[in-house]
């Protein structure tokens, strides 16, 4: 295996107006291999965007350096900068130009002209499938279309290297999944390597070959998803929800007596703090990861989640559910060990906290 | 070289499609510039003066020296000197008698004594006069100071105007007011002489006095310097007025341009686009550059779009073609480049210093505001404290305006307005670079 990005003790440190400092990122080492998906999964705020921001060139790191194909993007930034393509988290476009006309300026920011410049921009049209629609100006279209030519200008150049940053954020349902394949025909059929980040556990579980797991500036854990899983041992998580109801610590204190469990915690969920968009189904998965939407469709403004950890979930549920002596439930889940069980047990958190 | 093109091209492109701003590069100080040319002056003649002859109905009803003063000053003496009015004082020939070419009210009106007030009134009405200056029969008695009349407060000159005429009405009522002014100026002075010396007990003296002593001060000579300035550009050499004002007005959007068109860098800052060149494999000082030329290019594009546009305007009115600016095409040339190499600089450092494109256009235009106004893109600026005077010279509208007047005048000497314009810009992008280039955040 080649690697095609080695980032090494990447710091960045912002300063704010009123003067105080932020350590954004703390110190970031990066491996990522020719030919993978390699996704950072990591909360809201975590440092994601800004690690991408160094190690494209868009902003210097407050120490660190980064060796993309071999050249130091801080001390070779063109060299660097030609084997990487970026999908910003934002769209980045020229509203007032035709998708052509933007895939053609930035085509030749990239040092395309001429013939070779009108292939790729046909090219990179039709994998967004935007071929008949390259005329209209961008601010005439659709979240879902920009987002595709957000995406088709960073391939122009036929890059060795894709960052996309939570490429999928605001998108519907329909729009998500074209993206997800997309990730998926870049490795396939273009041998790209893909740098993807996220915030969503769904996300990064079904498109990585790696993940690394990044909370506040730092990287906690890197590795398959199947080396990272195994860190958390063979736990199965078992989710039970009570609805609106609440519930005394002391009457959890017989699930804890029994054999094979770990842990057990429970917290109650504000909903309407949500930002649920009605109809949504991703937007509820998104915040929550469980298996609770009937509850949010009935208009309830709080709910109460049980998380138990134990070896063996299927076989102590049964057990479980007598333990809780009648308290009524709304729902259970039993989970295998997940990304999202590796982040509560580095972090004592949930991602999505 | 070709990265640099490709931002200007898009640049001018994005700027030349958007209609909004078109209308404010070019249809907005074509039409200003006009207007105040044409407002100040008439254009087709080309002359010095550029109102002359507005018909004015004069009635002396005054039956003190005054009264007199206006007639002198408005209508010519009939066979020169030898039929020249008496002067309001007689104090001999210290006072060089006024001669007609030296009094610029001659040109400026056509003054014709009317005998009774109701009569000029009605010829007003009528339209045979723009006005009719009314003296009232105890003007000079009520403006004279004596020592029985410590009160120097005249009953009003009556100014009957036509207001059909706006134009012309309004110089005749500031004309009129103005040797109002003068006369009462002239009498508080004398008053307040008097009043210290009496205050010094020397009243015996001071009754004595001979008014004739402060004549050369006040008399009707003095009078045409104060109201010479109501006539615009009185040079030897009579320029068109759409020189000055053309120049000064396009200069001055020129800058609403220039900072316009530099803080799209912020507005791309903010739409991401700026992110996305710069993680395109193109060095930093590309992108500057590429920001600086495609702002030059917009404002030269401008510049030379108004100053052929002037020229038309000015020959359509002059019914053939009228080359205002002159025919020194090379130096023509050269001003037009320094002009739009300092514009575009100021443009860049507004923007290096700003943190919004908001921020940027709002300190652009109190920027444009201000050298428009230094620069006299809005009125004829004349003598100014030495204070003023020197911070007109960070104008750049007014070294501008005073190039393009230098070479519409048919002289080349602009070597000190091309060194200033040079010098202004590139101090400024000099600045702003360093400040692009060691920004953090993009
Ligand atoms: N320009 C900046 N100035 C000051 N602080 C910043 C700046 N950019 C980011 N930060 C801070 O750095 C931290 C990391 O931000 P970053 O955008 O990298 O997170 P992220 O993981 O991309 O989050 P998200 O999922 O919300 O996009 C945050 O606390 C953020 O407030
Ligand atoms: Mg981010």
């Amino acid at each position: 295996m080649q690697t095609i990005v080695e980032a090494r003790g990447l710091v960045k440190t912002y300063r704010r107006n009123d003067g105080t400092e932020v350590q954004a990122v703390k110190g970031v080492d990066l491996d990522i291999q020719k030919g993978e998906i390699f996704s950072l999964l990591g909360p809201n705020g975590a440092g994601k965007t800004t690690t991408i921001s160094m190690i494209s060139g868009l902003i210097k790191p407050t120490s660190g350096d980064a060796l993309i194909g071999g050249y130091s993007i801080t001390k070779q930034p063109l060299e660097a900068k030609r084997l990487i393509g970026v999908i910003p988290q934002e769209i980045a476009l020229y509203p007032t130009l035709s998708a052509r006309a933007n895939l053609e300026f930035f085509g030749k920011m990239y040092g395309l002209f001429g013939k070779e410049l009108a292939a790729r921009v046909d090219e990179v049209l039709d994998f967004i499938d935007l071929t008949d629609r390259q005329k209209d100006r961008v601010d005439t279209f659709s979240g879902g279309m920009k987002r595709r030519v957000n995406i088709g200008v960073g391939l122009l150049h036929r890059p060795q290297l894709v960052y996309m940053d939570e490429p999928t954020v605001g998108i519907d349902p329909q729009n998500r999944r074209r993206i997800l394949d997309t990730v998926f025909r870049l490795r396939d059929e273009y041998d790209m390597t893909v740098l993807y980040t996220t915030h969503l556990m769904e996300e990064a579980q079904e498109l990585s070959d790696r993940v690394g797991i990044i909370d506040h500036g730092d990287v906690i854990a890197m590795g398959t998803q199947a080396e990272l899983t195994k860190q958390v041992g063979e736990e199965d998580r078992i989710i039970i929800s009570l609805g609106e109801e609440q519930i005394e610590e002391a009457n959890l204190e017989p699930i804890r007596q029994l054999t094979n469990v770990q842990s057990v915690r429970h917290e109650v969920i504000r909903l309407d703090a949500l930002p649920i968009v009605e109809n949504d189904d991703e937007a509820v998965v998104d915040k929550r990861g469980t298996g609770s939407m009937l509850a949010v469709r009935s208009g309830q403004t709080t709910e109460t989640i049980i998380t138990i950890t134990a070896l063996g979930g299927r076989k102590v549920l049964s057990q479980i559910i007598t333990a809780l002596n009648g308290i009524p439930i709304q729902s259970v889940e039993v989970r295998e060990p997940d990304l999202e069980a590796v982040f509560l047990n580095l972090t004592g958190r949930a991602l999505r906290d | 070289m070709r990265k640099i093109w490709t931002i200007i091209s898009l640049d001018v492109y994005t700027t030349f499609t958007d209609r909004s701003l078109l209308l404010l590069m070019f249809a907005t100080p074509l039409a200003l510039a006009t207007i105040i040319a044409v407002a100040f002056g008439d254009i087709a003649s080309g002359a010095g003066a550029p109102i002359r002859d507005i018909p004015v109905a004069l009635v002396n009803l005054d039956e003190g020296d005054n009264g007199q003063i206006f007639v002198d000053l408005l209508i010519p003496a009939q066979n020169g000197d030898a039929e020249r009015p008496a002067p309001a004082l007689d104090c001999g020939d210290e006072t060089p008698p006024a001669t007609t070419e030296d009094n610029i009210l001659l040109e400026l009106t056509d003054t014709v004594l009317v005998a009774d007030a109701e009569t000029a009134r009605r010829q007003v009405d009528s339209g045979r006069y723009s006005a009719a200056i009314i003296i009232p029969p105890d003007f000079s008695a009520g403006l004279e100071f004596t020592p029985q009349n410590m009160n120097v407060d005249p009953p009003p000159v009556e100014v009957y105007a036509d207001l059909n005429r706006p134009i012309s009405s309004d110089v005749i009522r500031s004309v009129t007011q103005s040797i109002v002014n003068q006369m009462l100026l002239g009498q508080i002075a004398i008053a307040s002489t008097y009043q210290t010396l009496f205050d010094q007990g020397m009243a015996a003296q001071s009754l004595a006095l001979d008014p004739c002593v402060f004549a050369p001060a006040f008399g009707p000579d003095a009078y045409t310097v104060g109201i010479a300035q109501q006539s615009i550009a009185e040079d030897e050499e009579p320029l068109n007025l759409l020189v000055i004002f053309g120049a000064a007005q396009a200069v001055f959007f020129a800058l609403f341009t220039a900072s316009g068109s530099a803080a799209s860098i912020l507005e791309e800052r903010r739409n991401g686009t700026l992110q996305r060149l710069t993680v395109t494999p193109t060095p930093r000082w590309q992108i500057l550059i590429g920001k600086l030329l495609s702002t030059f290019s917009n404002v030269l594009l401008q510049l030379v779009f108004l100053f052929i546009a002037f020229v038309g305007v000015a020959s359509a009115l002059e019914g053939e073609l009228l080359l205002i600016w002159g025919t020194n095409w090379p130096l023509i040339a050269l001003m037009l480049l320094v002009l739009s190499l300092a514009a575009a600089s100021i443009g860049m450092i507004i923007t290096a210093l700003a943190k919004t494109a908001e921020q940027a256009n709002i300190v652009g235009s109190v920027i444009a505001l201000f050298m428009g106004a230094a620069g006299g893109a809005f009125f004829q600026i004349g003598e100014l404290p030495p204070l003023f005077e020197a911070i007109t010279r960070l104008s750049i509208v007014r070294w501008g305006e005073s190039a393009f007047s230098t070479l519409a005048a048919g002289s080349s000497d602009i070597w000190l307005d091309a060194a200033a314009m040079g010098l202004i810009g590139a101090v400024f992008f000099a600045v702003s670079a360093v400040i692009f280039l060691r920004r953090e955040d993009v």
